[in-house]
């Protein structure tokens, strides 16, 4: 049993690794962001992500010119390095999200499979 | 700027240092990213700071290397792209997929150059053929001269536009070539295959 909950437990932090890209261009997508505030709109989500994670996906986003940056001081005693989504980010974010809508329809379909099999069986 | 926890101080001297390979503007502005955000935390009155984030070491990897890759496919130059995917390469068949197209690169570089050369040498830059020897590009020097004596240069000025149709195909593939390889790398990357 113990071995099952690790494997699911592994595998759930595959899928937001893979999904963490999509999930930060949405939330970009509503207005700029800095990363804290991105760790925290994720956790509250209930998506969860390890803290460091945000840093080095947004640093390639920036490399990839899907976002761009901006140093803003609110007088907090420490400036903060705001996101906002570029044009290319949005084409982005619109792709994505058109696969991961076919890809869960796809999956909703063979698991609503499943459930009727097992149900019928009951 | 208020001081953060040694600890902190620490943390993000080491990730500085470890991110040399980096240009020294982006440098600074990670760290002083980090560093916002670790000052952020201590002013929630938040402790062990830095423990997310793992030893500094690793973490500066983390950047290192997606971005050589993701920078260098958006610049499209061939040179960053395998400098990339060679420093990244962990397994011997990565390096060597690299080193062929570097070899092929050099191919079709040298064959544009002949097409640059032959109206320059028209007599040493072609294909030789005749006497059962055959040879192709650029023969300068008494060895060659030796080497290919009894043969005779066939293609005259169509080896200006064949080198350079030749050159420009070669360069062509193994460029398409080095950014297929890339791609995959950063999907393996991202999906946290390698990890």
């Amino acid at each position: 049993m113990h071995d099952i909950e690790q494997e699911a437990l592994a595998w759930r932090s595959q899928l937001r690794k893979g999904t963490l890209e999509l999930a930060v261009l949405l939330l970009l997508r509503r207005g700029r962001r800095y990363g804290l505030q991105l760790v925290d709109e994720l956790n509250a989500s209930g998506f969860g992500v390890a803290e460091g994670s945000i840093y080095p996906l947004l640093s390639r986003m920036r490399a990839e010119r899907k976002v761009e940056t901006e140093w803003v001081d609110p007088g907090a005693g420490h400036a903060r390095k705001y996101y906002r989504l570029s044009k290319r980010g949005e084409e982005s974010c619109a792709a994505m999200l058109d696969a991961w809508r076919g890809f869960k329809s796809a999956f909703e379909r063979i698991a609503g499979g499943t459930d009727a099999r097992a149900s019928n069986r009951g | 700027m208020r001081a953060l926890p040694t600890e902190a101080e620490q943390f993000l001297r080491k990730l500085s240092a470890a991110l040399a390979g980096l240009p020294s503007a982006d440098r600074d502005d990670i760290v002083a990213e980090i560093r916002s955000h670790l000052a952020e935390r201590a002013a929630r009155g938040e402790a062990d700071l830095v423990a997310p984030f793992g030893p500094p070491e690793a973490y500066a990897a983390s950047f290192l290397q997606e971005r050589a890759l993701a920078g260098a496919l958006a610049r499209g130059s061939s040179w960053a792209l395998g400098r990339a995917l060679a420093s990244g390469a962990r397994r011997a068949g990565g390096w060597y997929a690299v080193l062929v197209l570097a070899i092929l690169h050099l191919y079709g570089i040298g064959l544009v150059a002949m097409a640059a050369l032959k109206p320059l040498f028209p007599a040493n830059v072609g294909m030789f053929v005749g006497d059962g020897k055959f040879g192709l590009g650029a023969h300068f020097g008494p060895e060659a001269e030796y080497k290919y004596s009894g043969t005779r240069e066939v293609l005259g000025w169509w080896a200006i536009p064949i080198f350079l149709v030749a050159g420009a195909l070669i360069l062509h593939a193994a460029n398409w070539a080095l950014r297929h390889l890339a791609r995959r790398r950063l999907v393996q990357l991202r999906s946290g295959l390698w990890a």
